[in-house]
């Protein structure tokens, strides 16, 4: 209480200096000592730029912190003082700098040149311009190995899949851990893009080993903006963009398919309503979104803040579908008691607010017979729709027209952290960081008593509540000093952390009217016959960790790092609970050494090797233990009782999927900075894979058993190249280029135990009706296996394959196919500053790899017409008339090149006093996909267990064109 | 910001359990948290029982059976629907792939009901607490597990045995005549365990006459089984059945068939359904849904639109004979009337009359069944109180799996066997089930095995026995509508896909 007191009494007092107005004066050169114009002197608010001969005129206060800026170039800083002679500020090439540029490594952080791990840094510079929902999507294509993948579309509702070095798992996640200021598991919706400093990404099991049983999958550690002295400075950005169908499946128009029916399936001439109905358009719109963003910064050197505000409001395609986002964010830096406390809080607010798509309803609309008309005045039953009552074909118009659904997610961030620098002892500190992030969600929907499906029900309503608490704690004795030639950094540290889960759900119908929607939920009829729905459920689960690790250089040019991880899950079985996450990486830099002093092409070329061990707890909890819960009901006596059964086959020997990685890598810098990168290779294994094993009911009282059993490897290669082909006074490109290669291998997948396994997976349902996918000791997951398709043979319309016998190939004669990872991706990002002008460039691609067209094996199909239609595409070549035969014919190459970006930016050359600096610009995002592939997009999710499979309940691809204006006043 | 410090401040004191790792739980219950009072014993067998709920669901061993003899076809319907890659097709023409899903859901059935029995058997086992009815309740879970394998071994033949959890080896597959021997003597081994009188206690429960009853339809099918024919000891468990004198034919047949049938006289062996509290896809009797037109259902009383899938086939409609009141009281077809007693109009000026024998031509991949074609099921009332709303909204009406007409049947089946024609056609709820369904007695020149034969299909039509009793009077093999005949290896079914890949001795 007393140092709350202490800390109060800082917060109130602290931050009164005394300051004075001063006129700064001064050049700006470049290495060679040539002015450079147009160079940015930033204070806090004060603003000033250079002019053609490189002098500048600054007015700000004694005591700001100046930031001199002039791209491609490292930013100079310097304090303004009182009587200051004309400055000559020599300004150093970026790229030669980078290797000073901090890296986060989780629990501290280092520099870019004493970095041993295999961790790749963005700074906000790298990130591209436009419009985001999600700052997930900014990651795209800038981080080698890292593949992020937005399965979902143009829904502004989407979340993105994060896969790093491969598939090392099969049934726990593969999600990375996200820790966000501090926060792990922190949820990447709840920032905004605008706000991101730096992203970190821990790859390689040495850097990812301090986070133990969470680091496999990797850990993304993403740094907010922050608070800092300077005088009061205002910034707003702000988007409006739009969107349009970039590509999606086509059906047949009305006219293809009674033209279709007539000449080639007259019997079906029954299903020809004489309408002309095109069900995409009718449940789409142009989305129209904007977003604005307004941040104010400032302070003492004892006491800054910077403090956002963010509103987001956007449409989706599909009619209805929103999402909007509310933001307000707080960061205070406070430095106390003579430089021995130094206090650091986050407080955030977010709320984001959906109307959520209804996927069903695209892909109604797609198989949707273009002849019926939208309406019938006769079918009263159904609210007026044309309504063919059958199983799974729904008007996709009632289906959007008679749906009300929202959802809010309101969170709560609160961190502090507290470290009190130890000053008799110089470089030892002890830090502490709380955090608690309490995040409710709660969803209403209602269908109306016409939705499809639940015709008669007089309308329905559902309504749920979710509440997630995530409370953590981490205690860290931390001590840095320089001994001569000697670096040394360690730290030993506590984490503690527990999660919570809360969620409630309700269902009721045969409502009076529809007018209640889902507020008046008591009054339907159902609740009172007993028919209504509620349930609650509540868990929780805890980690807790002991953690060391050394960080010791020799004259920088000797590195190494040792780290220990001792980590606790209450998910685990009771005798499996803890576990051992060593990890030791080695760097060595050549460049420091006497005999590389002469060659003066290579700036910089460090060697790396590293090993460490995670694990990958990312299941449900309670998975160890027998428990009992309800089953169906049961007529006992005149009434009826509820009846018990276990919850699942328990499994008290569950326990940790174990990761061993070893990485060895090369960081290079060459002409001076010119061009650079680093490469990696890595081998990752992974042993007690966790599956669900099909295991025989009875002896067990359910089909599968979550259990370890199996190991897989990863193999790979990564590059990442920088570069500045171009580099006069006048322009300036850069270009950064990653690419990565992996190679996944399914080593064992069955032991004495569990031998006699379905290998047979990615069911493709009926009319297909196929396994797609096997699960082969020795090769690669997402593997497909096919019948080879032979030709369409023209006088039976029917598809023939190859090694047919009586009609049929046996399963044991498929072919490999080939498998859905690519063999390579590719990130390249472009920017070219030319003046004022700034020009960016992101092309993203994949290499290699396969993926299952669903949309032709189900739909391209002849005898598929009737009910329901097919693709328009089944017209070029009518000789098919056979029915569905599953072959490779459906899996094709997924090879594709994306224009990602485009964006024109303009520096307003404008300054006063008021208005310091303004950019407008211009993007166009997810532009264009050049590929063989000939459904609607060969970039499908690639994570879980049967990648590379096309849904058929896409959300279309859109692209997006962005207007957007930053302003710093 | 004080607010927060606090939280902090109060986070971090109760940070006292550093390295505890047990496990809070807070919306399941642990073995040792439940096992408190007798009632939790009985609520923990209810799950034996209530496995039986999936027998009425739209795909389950019953729906399998009843699709697979000659009693109902699913033809694709005039919207195009049903086909579903062939899925009932293959059930219908006894052509079924080890993936089909119904055979999967069928193997189901009876393999999770063996399981809830071993499992509450184990669960009795290991907790240390002693009830009074608790020998009368591990009885009852015995023979149910027995009426289970019963299931097994009549459509699959050899089956894999397993009688506890704790053996977690994969079971071995254990042929017909190993499984009879164990269901013939767990039966005999708990009957005097048994409740003897069917009082409303025990209703949907195992007692001594459901037991026998399961008995005598093992002893029935010895013959084809296990190549012993066993009809004396079908003959003397029937009469002990009926000589208890517990239960007596209904006096309409349709009693046994209403929405609120759980009074009927007739029943021995019954599953419990409720509009409230069987109500998903894994208990809810939706007969309804599978059979009516989507038309039908406003008329009838149903707030739903069904699916229009099952139809009665035409050769088992036209086999009734004239005056069988039972055929009206089990299909639905001709003048359609709704729940007021009003003919239906299909449009306007036309009547909704259904046409029951429709041709073959209507059956298969590309051909389809138009409106007002095929006879749909209607043996279980439909309720019209407005609560059948679709979905998964099941009915109330229970379901006899063993009602008393099947004994006095089996009864007289046994005799007719042994060549006693005249001691059965003397049997009088023999002649009673001819009178009650508006038909003349059978004299004993009359009653053929065929006619007994079809006297079974009419009175049990749809009840889930027709499978059984093809075979036993060899009519499984032959061709019927739109099902050609077939080959001995036809008579058991194929393994599904997926208990194969759970457990290689069933390869």
């Amino acid at each position: 209480m007393k140092r709350f007191l202490l800390i109060l009494a800082v917060i109130l007092f602290g931050w009164n200096g005394f300051a004075q107005t001063v006129v700064i004066k001064g050049t700006v050169s470049d290495e060679n000592g040539d002015s450079l114009p147009s160079a940015t002197l930033l204070a806090g608010g004060d603003y000033a730029i250079t002019d053609l001969n490189g002098h500048f005129s600054l007015k700000t206060k004694t005591g700001a912190t100046v930031v001199v800026s002039y791209l491609g170039y490292e930013d100079y800083i310097f304090t303004a003082a009182g009587n200051i002679s004309p400055l000559d500020i020599k300004m150093k090439p970026s790229q030669a700098l980078m290797l000073e540029e901090t890296v986060v490594i989780g629990y501290g952080t280092t520099t870019k040149k004493e970095t041993t791990g295999s961790v790749a840094t963005l700074k906000a510079e790298n990130l591209d311009l436009g419009s985001f929902n999600n700052a997930g999507a900014m990651l795209q294509g800038k981080v080698a190995g890292l593949t992020v993948v937005n399965p979902d579309g143009g829904d502004p509702n989407a979340s993105y899949q994060f896969l790093l070095r491969g598939t090392n798992t099969l049934k726990a996640g593969q999600g990375p851990l996200i820790i966000i200021d501090g926060v792990a598991d922190a949820d990447i919706r709840n920032i905004n893009f605008q706000e991101i400093e730096s992203v970190d990404v821990l790859k390689d099991g040495s850097a990812a080993a301090i986070y133990g049983t969470r680091g496999t999958n990797g850990v993304i550690i993403i740094t907010t903006r922050r608070a800092h002295s300077g005088t009061t400075s205002v910034e707003y950005d702000g988007q409006v963009s739009v969107q349009a169908v970039q590509s999606r499946a086509m059906p047949m128009t009305a006219e293809e398919f009674e033209y279709t029916i007539r000449n080639y399936a007259p019997a079906k001439a029954g299903s020809l309503y004489g309408d002309d109905t095109d069900w995409f358009k009718e449940i789409t719109r142009t989305p129209i979104s904007h977003k604005h963003s307004l941040a104010i910064s400032g302070g003492s050197e004892q006491f800054s803040h910077r403090s956002v505000i963010n509103v987001e409001q956007n449409e989706g395609l599909q009619k209805g579908n929103n999402a909007s986002k509310y933001l307000v964010k707080t960061n205070i830096v406070q430095h106390a008691l003579e430089g021995w406390l130094d206090l650091d809080f986050h407080l955030s607010y977010v709320k984001r607010v959906a109307n959520p798509a209804n996927y069903g309803a695209f892909r109604q609309a797609f198989f949707h017979n273009p002849t019926e008309p939208i309406y019938d005045e006769t079918a009263t039953m159904y609210g007026g729709y044309f309504t063919l009552p059958e199983s799974d074909y729904q008007n996709p118009v009632a289906m959007i027209g008679e749906r009300f659904a929202t959802s809010e997610t309101s969170t709560v961030t609160a961190s502090g952290r507290a470290t009190l620098n130890i000053k008799p002892i110089p470089g030892l500190k002890w830090d502490n960081f709380l955090s608690y992030n309490d995040e409710k969600y709660f969803s209403n929907e209602y269908k109306t008593s016409f939705y499809p499906g639940s015709v008669g029900k007089g309308g329905v309503a559902y309504s749920s509540a979710n509440s997630y608490d995530n409370l953590q704690w981490e205690s860290t004795l931390q001590y840095s000093r320089m001994f001569g030639d000697h670096s040394l950094q360690a730290i030993l540290g506590y984490t503690w952390q527990k999660q919570m889960n809360w969620s409630s759900s309700m269902e009721n119908y045969g409502f009076d009217s529809d007018f209640y929607k889902a507020n008046n939920m008591g009054i339907g009829s159902a609740l009172k016959q007993g028919l209504a729905e509620m349930s609650t459920n509540r868990s929780s689960n805890r980690y807790i960790a002991f953690f060391g690790r050394v960080l010791w250089n020799y004259q920088e040019r000797y590195l190494a790092s040792v780290s220990l991880r001792r980590d606790g899950s209450t998910r685990f079985g009771k005798d499996h609970k803890w576990g051992w996450f060593p990890a030791a990486s080695l760097g060595w830099r050549i460049s420091q050494e006497g005999f590389m002093k002469d060659i003066d092409w290579i700036s910089e070329l460090k060697l790396r090797a590293g090993i460490g061990v995670t694990g990958n707890q990312d299941f449900s909890n309670y998975k160890s233990l027998m428990l009992m819960s309800t089953s169906t009901s049961f007529y006992y006596n005149g009434e009826w009782i509820n009846s018990y059964a276990p919850a699942s086959n328990a499994n008290p020997d569950l326990r940790w999927e174990r990761k061993t990685e070893y990485n060895v890598g090369v960081d290079f810098s060459l002409l001076g900075g010119r061009i650079g990168g680093t490469l990696d290779y890595y081998y990752r294994l992974t042993t007690d894979l966790l599956y669900e094993y099909n295991v025989p009911v009875p002896p067990y009282d359910y089909k599968t058993l979550f259990t370890n059993v199996g190991s897989i490897s990863n193999m790979g290669v990564e590059l990442s190249l920088y570069a500045t082909p171009v580099k006069t006074r006048d322009m300036v490109w850069t270009v950064n280029l990653v690419a990565a290669h992996n190679r996944n291998k399914l080593i064992s997948f069955t032991n004495d135990e569990f031998q006699n396994q379905d290998y047979e997976i990615g069911w493709i349902a009926t009319p297909v009706g196929a396994y797609v996918q096997r699960l082969i000791e020795g090769e690669s997951l997402g593997s497909f296996y096919a019948p080879r398709w032979d030709y369409t043979d023209p006088v039976t319309g029917r598809d023939v394959l190859k090694d047919e016998f009586a009609g049929k190939v046996p399963v044991a004669k498929w072919s490999r196919i080939g498998s859905a990872y690519p063999d390579a991706t590719l990130g390249m990002t472009n920017t070219v500053r030319y003046h004022q002008w700034t020009f960016g460039l992101t092309l993203r691609g994949a290499i290699g790899g396969k993926v299952f067209n669903s949309y032709r094996a189900t739909y391209e199909n002849l005898q598929q017409i009737g009910l329901r239609n097919i693709l328009s595409s089944w017209l070029d070549d009518t000789t098919y008339t056979g029915e569905i035969r599953y072959s490779d014919k459906y899996i094709e190459d997924a090879t594709y090149l994306k224009l990602d970006n485009i964006s024109v930016s303009y520096d307003l050359p404008y300054h006063n006093r008021y208005l310091h600096s303004a950019k407008v610009f211009v993007t166009g995002q997810n532009l264009l996909c050049l590929t063989g592939y000939k459904g609607v997009d060969p970039e499908v999710s690639l994570t879980g267990l049967t990648p590379g499979i096309e849904s058929t309940s896409y959300y279309p691809r859109t692209m997006t064109f962005s207007l957007g204006v930053n302003m710093s006043f | 910001m004080k607010k927060l410090l606090f939280t902090m401040i109060l986070g971090a004191v109760a940070l006292s359990s550093c390295t505890n790792l047990d496990e809070e739980i807070f919306s399941k219950i642990s073995k040792e948290n439940f096992f408190t009072t007798e009632e939790q014993f009985v609520k923990y067998s209810a799950r034996a029982y209530s496995s039986l709920q999936h027998w009425g669901t739209e795909k389950s061993l019953w729906t399998f059976v009843i699709q697979n003899t000659n009693e109902v076809c699913v033809p694709v319907n005039p919207n195009g629907g049903w086909w579903d890659d062939g899925r009932y097709n293959d059930v219908h023409v006894h052509n079924i792939p080890s993936s089909n899903r119904l055979l999967e859901m069928a193997w189901e059935y009876w393999t999770n009901g063996v399981t809830a029995c071993n499992d509450v058997l184990d669960m009795f086992d290991s907790v240390d607490k002693d009830f009074a009815a608790k020998d009368r309740v591990v009885a009852e879970i015995k023979v149910l597990r027995a009426y289970y394998y019963l299931c097994g071994i009549d459509n699959w033949g050899s089956v894999p045995y397993s009688i506890s959890k704790k053996e977690k080896g994969y079971p071995e597959k254990k042929d017909r005549a190993f499984m009879f021997n164990f269901i013939e003597s767990e039966i005999k081994n708990n009957i005097e365990f048994l409740q003897v009188e069917p009082t409303g206690e025990y209703y949907g429960r195992i007692t001594r006459g459901a037991a026998e009853a399961i008995l005598a339809k093992l002893y029935l099918n010895a013959a084809k089984w296990i190549g012993k024919p066993m009809w004396k000891e079908a003959e003397e468990v029937c009469d002990a059945i009926i000589k208890r004198g517990h239960y007596r034919l209904a006096d309409t047949y349709k009693d046994n068939f209403k929405v609120y049938n759980e009074f009927s006289p007739e029943q021995i062996f019954a599953i419990p359904y409720s509009t409230v509290y069987t109500t998903s896809d894994h208990n809810a009797f939706i007969i309804y849904m599978s059979t009516l037109p989507a038309d039908l259902c406003e008329p009838l009383g149903i707030k739903a639109s069904a699916w229009d899938g099952l139809c009665g086939e035409p050769d088992f409609l036209a086999s009734y004979e004239e005056g069988d009141t039972r055929k009206k009281d089990t299909w639905l077809y001709g003048q359609i009337y709704d729940k007021d007693g009003n003919p239906v109009e299909y449009a306007p000026g036309v009547p909704y009359v259904i046409d029951p024998y429709m041709p073959e031509s209507v059956y298969g991949k590309d051909a389809r069944r138009m409106a007002l074609q095929g006879a749909r099921i209607a043996k279980w009332d439909y309720q019209t109180d407005g609560r059948l709303t679709g979905g998964q909204v099941g009915m109330d009406n229970d379901f006899f799996l063993i009602r008393y007409a099947d004994v006095v049947l089996m009864y007289v089946e046994a005799l007719v066997r042994q060549n006693r024609t005249a001691e059965a056609v003397a049997v009088p709820d023999f002649q009673r089930i001819r009178t009650r369904a508006g038909l003349q007695p059978f004299t004993a020149g009359e009653l053929t095995l065929d006619a007994l034969y079809w006297e079974r299909a009419h009175e049990l039509a749809i009840e889930g026995w027709q499978r059984q009793d093809m075979i036993r009077f060899d009519k499984y093999l032959e061709a019927w509508w739109a099902k050609p005949a077939k080959e001995v290896s036809a008579l058991t079914l194929p393994y599904p896909k997926s208990a194969v890949a759970a457990n290689p001795n069933l390869k």
